[in-house]
């Protein structure tokens, strides 16, 4: 054999081999993760779309969740978009093909914390399924419109990218469809285009504007000689300049709106050294200056939208901090009234009802809004949870709470777990501004750390609803503070009083901020160079903190020595005490081989098994570096290895948290959602799981206790996956088997506390399962043969059916630590309720058997009362229910057997007419017995009829209910139950000893066989359910 | 030639073979795997006999098809038994479950569940003589499984997507978006355990899923093709 071909073959088995054994995406794929919400704030909104000739039919683009989509008017959305990137900038619906939507990614309200796009998509089936059709390094997308009149022609205006050069930028146009693209508008690689719009009776005629803007780590920059505006009459071929009347010489961004009715109207908001709005009535030749108010002014880099009414030309719609709206043709603007509630700051999308100009639905920072009298009041919809976290924390409690603060909406906590789910009124607000870190105290559960942009911390108190400022300010003489806009605060783990709190100092806290020692010097570059944000934004200044810069961003101390503290700042400093702040080291001094020089250090995750070892991540997007960087080191942080594979397309990396368990499994959160390494960074893997979206993940960590994995997103809030057991237990070993038993954490034995209860209302995040989860794993699909669980006690009985699942990879499948059935009832002219509830299982030894097809397996596992409950008075709970269901199973049994001697009586009767008064009689005197024992009115109405049957059923309900024992009164009331039943018994009995023996007599006169009540083992026998 | 772009040649031509798959290519090999039209119009009548399996518990069901025109479905619970039965253009039911032994009128949303129901002849191979629309959307993994799918898009507005198995061209998953008037029903359902009934595959799992797992579970043990079956059946009981 060729040795080449040898080798060849050789390589092509061992990476079968390897192949056979990795965890991919869909090898976990039934593990899916619940998000807890929250939607009572929503998250920022870039884009909203109606049908017009259906408007019950919304879709929502947002800055970090996806788009949503709406066929109900609101009343309900769903998620769209969850296999692309969740970053939307714009949103349009083909009008004259509603079916057709377009996205494109890439949000462009420029703010700091803004996200990257990557193209255009495109839906032919109502946002179902998405194509990208292109445009795939644009990173920002402001808007789409469509030619009215030929759908295949559609422009796209491309901002570009923020943090760099870019020659992606411009306004683009397709005549296929989306096929094909060219470039129609381009200034030069620092000017991208920012608006269009299309005149809908002259679809000939374009309007457009350039703009010239940068971010970089530390500053802003919106204006310059390139930002203009432009017209084009022969559908984009030719551009012409078009600002006569414009003020000035140098404009930032320029908005554009087109009036519907008189589409030689526009009106144009520019941003300059002052900013002005200005209208055309000539289709752009001439411009009249209008208002110039703080309506129009505010911040044009982030309010980039005005609209005018679609029947009135004078009313105009100028979302921003505020909606304003102007009647007299832009010369004035008032606030639009906020009648029936507040509504949220910040708006960026508005779309006016065609059909109906009263009704408006508005796009703001804190989710959408509807407004059906043009904009005099509104109501918010509560039920879009696209909140944007930055950062996550859990505390120790049980539930554990969940903790953390949102761009533009303060700091949040809520339970992990509540009744009906996590529901809005769950969530209690906490903080203010825009929220970032938040603390709660470890000692005291009543107080919480929050703080608001650049370094406002707040010490909360849950039960006074105080809050105290508690920010340490410089000495006498001391420089300014430097704090990041995200500025850390982070507590201990090792020692419950220590905070601490990162400026360009580190800060350490002991008393719960009534005083802070600072334990470092200047941690970072302190570059000036990169310290001028009083001169930042651009022709208009805007020094917000959101580009404070040289700053600690990432402060973490060993759980394994309280003296060993690591820093990160914003400027690439890597900083290590070991003596508790007495003496620091930059540990990349010398730099670190593949990563970028001042790369932003966004998260530092000290080993909790070995204190030499610590991972980091780092983010260099604002430098127009969007690749991930994650790092490791095992020496202290003297060298350092790359974590990054070719699989990790991640981009920009947010957090890395190793688990608690098992060393190997790593979390990576990033621009593009979570990855996971199951063999410590060698390779990765994307959590997909339930169609969970690549969205941004700021922030990881894991609860002790119930091994849960929670992590902050910016964009579908806090998302929670349950129990990381079965993925701690995933080995190469594990997976070669063909089917096999994966290991998950154990339940006890409850009726559960997050039951059914009168719902809040809004947007609910499910709840963990209270039920026993058994993990399974086949090597393939089941494609033949049935897949089920079996669940026998010690007695070899067998307790509960689960239903299999067949998949490739992991499975799940719960049991509720019930018996699947209830008591046998008597048969009646309705169900009873207690036939449908088995009992919680007793505490012991089950046999779990997974059949699949021919073949099965086993496992033992125990089943215990919760740690915490009286073992007493659950076993009280267990005798009373058991005495219940027999109870209930006699009188099945009692009016069974009297029925079928009815039965038996009447045919015997039919063989022989001389019989037929005597089995009359013998049927009519049982019958009178057993109507005591069942309802028998018919009706689908409330008959409120109760036998014995049905009393025996609602206390064993009632009974099996509650994990705890009896109340005196319900063991009363089994005594007096089981007395109704001896004495049906009795009754029966007398008449099988008299009026029975009397028709045997009969029937043995007639040599027709003797009719024998059936015996109870016979009755075990038939209706013992398969 | 060298070996190596031998080799590459003939990847190549494999990876072509596999991007030149139309939509009718596909369409053509689900017809062959599971018997297409031809077959399934063989089928006059069926009789499935079986269990729904939900929370522990297995209710006996037995569902007898007249191809396209008449389905009645008896599933049996606490001794009683649930009866939902359509014939030509009216359906009825009967729910002793809720305390009415007598029958009730179908809702136009159950008679609309129930012809589909009955309808032996897969919609998405007959899609051209039935005036559908068909579009293949692509590969997609499906837990683990590679499919091709396939949107179906009715005439009356319903949409149906498929997922075949790459290999055997069975379906393994398929969503629907039905329309009851102003409202849209989503759902997604699995098929397994297909086996010949007549000449025609038919599923004898299908499973219904929540949050990851099975929530609900249709087996049928046995399903007859061609048995008689007596009209009256389908009679509403005055």
């Amino acid at each position: 054999m060729n040795k080449s071909l040898f080798l060849l073959l050789a390589a092509g088995i061992s990476a079968l081999a390897i192949h056979a054994q990795k965890i991919t995406s869909s090898t976990i794929g039934a593990l899916e993760a619940r998000q807890i919400g929250p939607a009572v704030m929503s998250g920022r909104i870039t884009a909203i779309d109606a049908e017009n000739k259906n408007t019950r039919i919304i879709y929502v683009g947002t800055a970090g969740g996806g788009i949503w989509k709406s066929t109900n008017a609101g009343s309900s959305y769903k998620p769209v978009f969850d296999k692309h990137t969740q970053c939307v900038g714009a949103l349009v619906i083909d009008q004259e093909n509603p079916e057709t939507v377009w996205a494109g990614t890439g949000e462009s309200n420029m703010r700091n914390s803004v996200s990257i796009g990557t193209g255009l998509y495109k839906s032919n089936d109502g946002g179902s399924n998405w194509k990208m059709v292109g445009l795939d390094s644009t990173e920002h997308i402001s808007k789409i419109v469509i030619d009215p009149q030929n759908s295949n022609t559609v422009y796209v205006a491309a901002p570009g990218p923020l943090w760099s050069d870019s020659k992606q930028r411009g306004l683009y146009k397709t005549t296929d469809g989306g096929e094909t693209w060219t470039k129609i508008l381009y200034t030069d690689v620092k000017t991208g285009c920012a608006d269009i719009v299309i005149d809908p009776k002259n679809p000939n005629v374009l309007y457009a504007s350039m703009w010239q803007f940068r971010r970089t780590p530390w500053s802003f920059s919106s204006g310059g000689k390139t930002s203009a505006l432009y017209k084009s009459t022969d559908a984009g071929k030719t551009w012409t300049k078009m600002m006569k009347g414009f003020e000035g010489d140098e404009f930032g961004r320029i908005c554009l709106a087109i009036s519907p009715s008189d589409p030689n109207r526009l009106y144009a908001i520019a941003e300059s050294k002052k900013t002005q709005l200005y209208m055309t009535t000539d289709g752009g030749a001439n411009w009249t200056k209008k208002s110039g108010s703080m309506n129009v002014s505010w911040r044009p880099f982030y309010f980039s939208l005005i609209m005018v009414d679609p029947v009135d030309p004078q009313r105009i719609y100028r979302p921003s901090l505020n909606l304003s709206i102007s009647t007299d043709g832009g010369e004035s603007f008032k606030e639009a009234s906020f009648e029936g509630g507040w509504v949220h700051s910040d708006h960026h999308a508005l779309w006016i009802n065609p059909n109906n100009n009263s009704h408006l639905l508005l796009g703001t920072d804190g989710g959408v809004y509807q407004s059906l009298d043009k904009g005099n009041s509104w109501q918010m919809f509560g039920n879009l949870p696209v909140s944007q976290f930055y950062h996550v924390q859990i505390d120790d409690q049980v539930p554990y709470n969940v903790y953390g603060g949102l761009q533009d909406n303060g700091s949040w906590y809520a339970p992990s777990q509540s009744v009906n789910g996590i529901e809005n009124k769950d969530w209690e607000n906490c903080g203010g501004g825009d929220g970032f870190w938040v603390q709660p105290d470890r000692e005291d559960h009543n107080y919480v750390y929050s703080e608001y942009q650049g370094g406002n911390i707040m010490r909360y108190n849950k039960r006074t609803n105080e809050s105290k400022d508690i920010k340490p300010y410089p000495l006498a003489g001391e420089p300014k503070l430097r704090c990041n806009w995200n500025t850390p605060i982070v507590t201990s783990p090792t020692n419950k009083k220590t905070l601490y709190y990162g400026a360009q100092y580190l800060y350490r806290t002991r008393d719960r901020g009534e005083s802070w020692e600072k334990i470092s010097p200047d941690l970072t570059t302190n570059n000036p160079k990169k310290q001028e944000q009083d001169k930042s934004g651009g022709l208009s200044i805007d020094n917000s903190g959101a580009e404070n810069h040289c700053t600690i961003f990432t402060i973490a101390e060993s759980p394994l020595d309280e003296n060993m503290i690591w820093v990160g700042t914003d400027d690439g400093n890597i900083q290590l005490t070991t003596d508790g702040g007495k003496k620091w080291t930059k540990m990349n001094a010398i730099g670190i081989k593949g990563l970028p020089a001042f790369a932003w250090v966004s998260s530092i995750e000290p080993s909790p098994y070995d204190k030499n070892v610590v991972f980091a991540t780092f983010d260099n997007h604002a430098m127009g570096d969007m690749k991930t960087y994650v790092y490791k080191s095992a020496d202290m942080g003297k060298t350092w290895t790359p974590l990054m594979t070719e699989d990790l397309k991640g981009g920009f990396a947010h957090k890395i948290k190793q688990d608690i368990v098992k060393p190997e499994l790593l979390f990576l959160g990033t621009e593009f959602g979570l990855w996971m390494s199951f063999d410590a960074g060698t390779s990765w893997i994307l959590y997909k799981s339930g169609d969970f979206p690549p969205v941004s993940v700021r922030d990881i960590t894991i609860d002790k206790n119930t091994g849960d994995l929670v992590m902050g997103t910016h964009g579908r809030g806090v998302v929670i996956l349950d129990d990381l057991t079965p993925l701690r237990a995933l080995t190469p070993e594990l997976l070669g088997q063909e089917m096999t038993f994966v290991a998950g954490r154990p339940s006890p034995i409850t009726n559960g506390h997050y039951g059914g209860a009168f719902p809040g209302g809004g947007y609910a995040g499910p709840n963990s399962s209270e039920a026993y989860v058994f993990y399974y794993y086949f090597k393939d699909r089941v494609s033949s043969g049935e897949v089920k669980i079996e669940i026998y006690n010690d007695k070899g009985e067998l307790v509960n059916t689960l239903l299999g699942n067949k998949r490739k990879g992991l499975n799940k499948a719960t049991w509720d630590l019930r018996w699947s059935k209830g008591p046998r009832v008597a048969k009646g002219v309705k169900v009873d309720i207690s036939g449908f509830i088995g009992q919680l299982v007793s505490e012991g030894t089950y046999t779990v058997k997974l059949i699949k097809g021919d073949k099965s397996i086993t496992q033992t596992i125990n089943v215990a009362f919760p740690k915490n409950a009286s073992r007493d008075e659950m076993k009280q709970r267990e005798e009373w229910t058991q005495g219940l269901f027999t109870l209930q199973e006699e009188l099945a049994f009692q009016v069974s057997r009297m029925s079928s001697v009815e039965d038996s009586a009447a045919a015997r009767a039919k063989q022989n007419k001389a019989l037929e008064k005597t089995a009359q009689a013998l049927a009519n005197k049982l019958k009178t017995v057993r109507e005591k024992c069942v309802a028998s009115i018919e009706g689908t109405n409330i008959t409120g009829e109760e036998k014995i049957r049905e009393k025996i059923g609602m206390l064993y309900y009632q009974v099996a209910a509650f994990d705890g024992k009896p109340t005196q009164m319900q063991v009363e009331r089994v005594k007096g139950l089981k007395k109704e039943v001896e004495e049906i018994i009795s009754e029966a009995d007398k008449i099988y000893q008299a009026d029975l023996a009397k028709f045997n007599a009969e029937l043995k006169k007639y040599k027709l066989p003797e009719i024998t009540p059936v015996p109870r083992d016979q009755w075990e026998r038939m209706t013992k359910s398969k | 030639m060298k070996i190596n772009s031998i080799i590459s040649l003939f990847l190549l031509a494999a990876a072509t073979t596999a991007s030149a798959q139309s939509v009718d290519d596909v369409i053509k090999k689900y017809t062959k795997a599971t018997g297409g039209p031809d077959e399934q119009k063989k089928l006059k009548t069926v009789k499935m006999t079986g269990k729904m399996k939900q929370g522990g518990m297995d209710f006996p069901m037995v569902i007898q098809i007249m191809n396209g025109t008449a389905m009645r479905a008896d599933i049996t619970v606490q001794g009683m038994t649930i009866i939902q039965a359509f014939k030509d253009t009216s359906g009825w039911s009967v729910n002793p479950l809720s305390g009415a032994t007598t029958a009730q009128k179908m809702n136009p949303e159950e008679l609309k569940d129930s012809k589909e129901q009955s309808d032996l002849v897969s919609d998405l191979a007959d899609y051209k003589a039935r005036g559908h629309k068909v579009e293949l959307i692509g590969k997609e993994d499906v837990e683990g499984t590679e499919t091709y799918k396939v949107k179906l898009a009715k005439k009356d507005g319903d949409v149906e997507y498929y997922y075949l198995d790459a290999e055997t061209y069975l379906p393994l998953k398929m969503s629907t978006k039905m329309k009851y008037g102003e409202k849209e029903v989503e759902s997604d359902t699995y098929f397994s355990d297909y086996k010949d009934v007549g000449g025609v595959k038919m599923a004898h799992s299908t499973q219904i899923k929540s949050g990851g797992q099975v929530v609900f579970e249709t087996v049928f043990d046995k399903i007859e093709a061609n048995v008689t079956i007596d009209e009256a059946i389908f009679k509403m009981p005055q």
